[in-house]
């Protein structure tokens, strides 16, 4: 079975991207499609956090607000300048991309639980800027009346396949994106730094350098969806910034596995879809006694702990040791590793 | 022959404690100069100062061919053709022994990207790693880390290299292994520093050795005569060490 897939993975990936485009056609339920683009958006952000947080070993708590800024970016473009939605994203990404420089420069030379303090910190920082300019952002109630996508007359929220196909796509370009980046000698470099650091910086690493390109090329993608999903729901909410998102977000990283990039994209999917049917069905408010929203995040919290403690490597992490013990060969060249 | 390494008046100070005490030697191109002395002597210290990793001089000034590097960022220093390895065997352990010599071989090296590859297998040939490539490091032995370090050293080819410690908790068969591979490195051109306690082996590949004690600068000549010198001894063995050995010596 495991080699079968080794030998067919080209073709596994075709056959994968066929039935990928055939959903919304069999698919009827307007509900499962909204969260499969939700989720395939927060797969985007996670497998791009795994980035700076896996690969790079660094504790970057400031990732969810280049998701945020591409959003707000974009939404405050469009409602206020009244600019294309489609030169509002790629603007919403560059936004992304500067703050994450801004970010990087002083938590580069930290170490430890002083990088997740400080770019907590800075992500909290923009959160307050936000709320203090209602006139501009909505403050406290999100920016609303976020123009939708739209080419010519064809409007993307009146179609279900619309919003679905270009999410899909841009998580399949950062995907790419990002797998090529991590099995390049870049992506080597990090790992080797966060390996050890001394040893990688005696070897010619710059590591300045190195960390500062990881947070600037962690940023974009995020920066894209962002402002995809501030147009997807027409909407900026401040909520964006909130912890419950960031912990949503950080267990599909963890439970995904940490420097793996394809599960943050597969758990992505997959959290969205447990974390937002849970919110949304009755019986487990009924059974906990409490309302919806908290005990999907208790939940979400029981998984974190679950993961951490059982199995560390994240589901990605098994599948990979699975698949090399019955292969029963060594890591074939250029293969990733847990 | 001229200097390719020059150490001026170097001082390193750890709060009240004097690591290094301004020391100064010279290193010729294509010399291996050895440097022993006991624990806490301030060998790694000084290796430190050289490399800037993971800090800099507090007074004196380092040179190499010229050009002072004393506090140069360390990945500079490595760009200029020096590599050195560490004193504990030290690896990326979840990198393959292959990714861990290309490590390297890619940044701030003369390499094209086309002759990584044969670089890296040269210099996991001649570490005897090669059919070792494709295990994780993390898995290796000590001995085994410890000549991929000196592999991903000298993948790039340095001008110089520092050795600290080579030879601690190697068996004698190993021990000869890296004797030999040492002095064929100093033939293919490479300048090579040494710090090592097993003194046989640093007599034995050095042109002239360096003693030092308490940060300081002891002694400075040739293994033969280092190996006579009373204040070499007693370094290392004390006042009634000495008394010993010329006892069992004379």
């Amino acid at each position: 079975m495991i080699s079968f897939i080794h030998a067919n993975k080209k073709a596994l990936a075709v056959v994968g991207i066929v039935v990928f485009l055939a959903i919304p056609l069999v698919v009827d339920n307007k509900l499962l499609i909204h969260l499969a683009i939700l989720g395939m958006l927060y797969a985007v952000v996670a497998s791009n956090w795994d980035l700076t947080l896996g690969y790079a070993g660094v504790f970057n708590f400031a990732h969810l607000a280049f998701f945020g800024i591409g959003a707000y970016t974009s939404g405050i473009l469009t409602v206020k300048l009244g600019i294309s939605p489609w030169l509002g994203i790629p603007c919403g990404a560059v936004a992304a991309a500067i703050a994450s420089v801004i970010v990087s420069i002083p938590a580069i030379r930290l170490r430890g639980i002083y990088v997740a303090l400080l770019t907590f910190a800075c992500s909290q920082l923009v959160l307050l800027l936000l709320l203090s300019q209602p006139l501009i952002t909505g403050g406290q109630q999100g920016l609303t009346g976020v123009p939708q996508l739209q080419i010519g007359d064809f409007r993307f929220r009146e179609s279900k396949f619309a919003h679905f196909y270009l999410v899909g796509l841009l998580l399949l370009c950062s995907t790419v994106f990002l797998r090529r980046l991590v099995t390049s000698d870049f992506g080597l470099s990090l790992i080797a730094l966060r390996d050890f650091e001394e040893y990688a910086i005696a070897r010619g690493i710059p590591l300045a350098r190195q960390r500062l390109l990881a947070f600037l090329l962690s940023s974009i993608f995020p920066g894209l969806a962002g402002g995809v999903y501030a147009h997807f729901l027409i909407v900026a909410s401040p909520d964006i910034f909130g912890f419950s998102l960031a912990i949503l977000l950080l267990s599909m990283v963890l439970v995904g596995g940490v420097a793996t990039i394809y599960g943050p994209v597969l758990i992505g999917v997959v959290m969205t879809y447990v974390s937002e049917l849970m919110a949304s069905s009755a019986w487990m408010s009924e059974i906990f006694g409490v309302s919806r929203g908290p005990v999907r995040f208790m939940f979400v919290a029981v998984i974190i702990v679950l993961t951490m403690r059982f199995f560390p490597q994240g589901v990605w992490g098994l599948i990979k040791q699975y698949s090399a013990r019955s292969r029963m060969t060594e890591p074939a060249e250029g293969e990733d590793r847990v | 022959m001229a200097a390719i390494l020059s150490v001026r008046g170097v001082t390193k100070k750890f709060g009240e404690l004097v690591a290094v005490d301004d020391v100064s030697f010279e290193v010729d191109e294509g010399e291996i100069y050895g440097i022993a002395g006991p624990n806490g002597a301030g060998k790694t210290s000084l290796f430190n100062l050289i490399t800037g990793i993971p800090y800099h001089t507090d007074a004196g000034v380092v040179t190499y061919r010229g050009e002072k590097i004393s506090q140069l960022s360390p990945h500079k220093i490595y760009e200029l053709g020096i590599a050195r390895t560490f004193q504990k065997e030290t690896a990326f352990d979840t990198l393959t022994v292959r990714e861990n010599a290309r490590i390297g071989a890619v940044f701030g090296t003369a390499l094209a990207v086309e002759e990584y590859d044969s670089a890296v297998d040269q210099a996991l040939e001649s570490l005897d790693l090669l059919d070792d490539r494709n295990r994780l490091a993390g898995e290796l032995s000590i001995y085994g880390k410890k000549r991929l370090m000196i592999a991903s050293a000298i993948v790039s080819n340095p001008d110089l290299l520092m050795l600290d410690e080579p030879a601690g908790g190697l068996n004698l068969a190993e021990l000869n292994e890296l004797e030999s591979l040492i002095l064929r490195l100093s033939h293919g051109k490479m300048t090579i520093i040494i710090i090592e306690h097993v003194l046989p082996l640093l007599f034995g590949v050095s042109n002239r050795v360096m003693v030092m004690d308490f940060g300081k600068r002891l002694a400075e000549g040739a293994p033969e005569s280092l190996a006579r010198d009373d204040t070499v001894i007693e370094a290392y063995l004390g006042e009634r060490g000495k008394d010993a050995f010329h006892a069992i010596s004379d």
